[in-house]
């Protein structure tokens, strides 16, 4: 039998009973849906923290410091810390020449009043590179400058979260804020970015590193340099990043005095964080997939029942055709091929809908943003195959039980 | 007519195991047909009729003896090969029709051409087997839409559609009345003129009687022979719309 006559014949004894057949359809149909709704959130979340991650900057290297638990003890009070010291050895381009720029950061929480409205907000204390290196975009005003660095300036670059919860009103620029109770001049707006992860930075004050040092926090390592939390160095290429990377840790171990190994920093690239969130998001990926999976594997099972109930139903027919020369082979093909038909109706209608339940999603508003949702080929890909495999798995029992009847005891049935 | 032998069974033996036992359903039995005979095979229930119907429908294997069909053994064929039989050299007739009833008339008679290879000109070839029981003009009709005597005819014509060495035509009057059982026995007769072999299994001695040879069967064995002019058709040939 040509694989032509065997979809003719399958059709034909499908749309024969087009209610039982659209039910069993509709349960494969509902299952490619929910793997293809759910997994496009998966990947949508995938595809949105690693859009983030890589909206921070490019070829980023984030050194923190790291407390040394083991290896020798150091003196009481010394505390692990990075200093300014640290970050101005790395921009030295004879040390570290694969480093392009470096900046360093305090972090800290603060109460911020601005006439009758306050709100609590991570304010950064920065060197002026720092705006490049992070994709920190100004939308009024100017970014902390060389000028105000030197002069520990009480300026603030504000976020735009920040400014519009502060200023509903008004244009910030120009006007006055208390940090800790110090005064501060907004002097730059940012842009808004979106996004609540890593710190968004809508919700930022940004000030000079010197200010933050000398007024809102009064920190030095024994060393008798300023501590910072973070230093942030951009590599001159993404190739250079590993060699950036190696010549950071020298030059950090040397300053630190290093010589056992054990080290009280810790340098990630952007590319570890990229790679620890794709890694949970894939699993979420894989779990969400894994429920919708749960009811695939229902509407196979409902492909089963009826293609069980249809060899039953059919045993007359099965023995006209063996009586008329058809093969074991011929009679397996034949019911495989219409449970395969069934499957993969049901995929093709799923992956339409699946399409358009991803599109709805991403209609949602989740915590104050759209939900992302990306249906991309390879899962279209992977839900049409599934449905194929779950219409042979499924459908060869019954297939080969209708194959290996007996046509004398088929042509006695009624 | 030639001398020419379709079928020849020697000393055919079926035994089935029950749990009661071994019934011997068929116990020795052998005759010839030649080609372009027609012959009634006849006996009452229970006398094994049925299981030679099968064994020579390449249905089920004979437990032991020879069956040659125009030469070829097939009593020992596995089943593959005994499907083949039945595709290429058996056309069967049934007492219930047995049309698909999903099918229109022609694609019923084409039916056959899906497993034997012949599909290449099946369309012309079932047309022509249906014009050939006077239907051409039923084919798109499905089996409910026809009459009793019109659907034997189309299951005639789907036993023609591969050229089969013989025809084999269980109880092919069971269903129908007197009028149109003559029509179909006529029908089966202007074949066996054109000279198609047609075997006739009834318990009916009418029926027989359109047959030139009658082959009586009592317990499992032959009890008897008889040629005998065969019956014409009494009536002028019906409406057949």
């Amino acid at each position: 039998m040509s694989p032509l006559t065997a979809l003719k014949t399958a059709y034909t004894s499908l749309t024969g009973a087009k209610l039982r057949t659209s039910l069993t359809i509709l349960g494969i149909v509902i299952g490619i849906t929910s793997v293809i709704g759910l997994m496009s959130v998966g990947r949508g979340a995938k595809a949105d923290i690693t859009k983030r991650i890589e909206g921070i900057g490019t070829n980023l290297l984030f050194i923190s410091p790291q407390q040394a638990n083991q290896g020798v003890a150091r003196g009481v009070g010394d505390a692990a810390a990075l200093t300014l010291d640290d970050a101005r050895a790395l921009a030295d381009p004879e040390v570290a020449p694969d480093v392009l720029a470096v900046t360093a950061q305090v972090n800290t929480f603060a109460q911020l009043i601005a006439g009758a409205n306050n709100m609590r907000a991570q304010v950064l204390g920065v060197t002026p590179g720092f705006a490049d290196i992070r994709n920190y975009v100004v939308q009024e005003g100017e970014f902390i400058t060389a000028q105000n660095q030197q002069s520990q300036a009480m300026v603030a670059v504000i976020g735009a979260t920040v400014a519009q919860t502060l200023f509903p009103d008004d244009d910030p620029l120009g006007q006055r804020i208390r940090i800790n109770n110090r005064q501060f001049t907004v002097t730059g707006v940012l842009q808004a970015k979106g996004g609540a992860a890593f710190g968004s930075q809508d919700s930022t004050v940004v000030v000079p590193l010197s200010t933050a040092l000398s007024r809102l926090q009064n920190a030095r390592s024994v060393r008798g340099s300023p501590r910072v939390d973070v230093i942030t160095i951009q590599a001159v290429s993404s190739d250079a990043m590993d060699a950036a990377k190696m010549q950071a840790t020298a030059v950090l171990e040397q300053e630190h005095r290093i010589t056992t190994g054990v080290s009280d920093f810790q340098i990630t690239s952007q590319q570890d964080l990229l790679d620890a969130t794709s890694q949970i998001a894939n699993v979420f990926t894989i779990v969400l997939g894994a429920i919708a999976g749960i009811s695939l594997l229902v509407g196979g099972i409902g492909i089963m029942n009826i293609m069980l109930v249809s060899v039953v139903e059919r045993t007359r027919e099965i023995g006209i055709r063996k009586a008329l020369g058809a093969q074991r082979r011929d009679v397996l093909v034949q019911f495989l091929v219409e449970a395969m038909l069934l499957s993969l109706t049901g995929g093709i209608l799923g992956v339409a809908l699946g399409y358009a339940a991803a599109r709805g999603l991403s209609k949602l508003q989740v915590s104050g943003q759209n939900l992302t949702t990306v249906v991309s080929p390879d899962i279209i890909i992977l839900a049409v195959s599934v449905s194929i495999a779950i219409g042979l798995f499924f459908g060869i029992f019954p297939a080969s039980r209708a194959a290996r009847l007996d046509p004398i005891e088929c042509l006695r049935h009624e | 007519m030639s001398s020419e032998i379709v079928i020849r069974l020697t000393d055919i033996t079926k035994v089935y195991k029950t749990g009661a036992g071994e019934v011997h359903a068929l116990a020795g039995v052998s005759f010839a047909v030649e080609r372009g005979e027609m012959v009634a095979l006849m006996g009452p229930s229970g006398s094994g009729k049925s299981t030679l119907m099968n064994v020579l429908g390449c249905l089920d294997r004979p437990t032991s003896g020879e069956y040659l069909l125009e030469g070829q053994d097939v009593g020992r064929m596995r089943d593959a090969e005994l499907a083949r039989i039945r595709s290429n050299r058996i056309g069967f007739v049934f007492q219930s029709f047995n049309l698909l009833s999903r099918m229109n008339a022609l694609d019923n008679v084409a039916l056959p051409l899906l497993y034997s290879g012949n599909g290449h000109d099946g369309r012309a070839r079932a047309e022509k087997a249906l014009s050939e029981v006077g239907l051409a003009h039923r084919a798109s009709h499905r089996p409910n839409q026809l009459s009793g005597g019109e659907q034997q005819r189309v299951a005639v014509a789907r036993s023609l559609v591969n050229n089969p060495s013989f025809i084999l035509a269980d109880e092919p009057t069971g269903n129908l009345d007197t009028r149109t059982s003559e029509e179909i026995m006529h029908l089966f007769r202007s074949l066996q003129d054109r000279g198609i072999t047609v075997v006739v299994v009834t318990h009916e001695r009418d029926i027989a009687e359109w047959c030139g040879r009658t082959i009586m069967l009592r317990d499992g064995k032959l009890v008897g022979e008889d040629r005998h002019p065969q019956k014409v058709f009494a009536h002028e040939p019906s409406d057949r719309a």
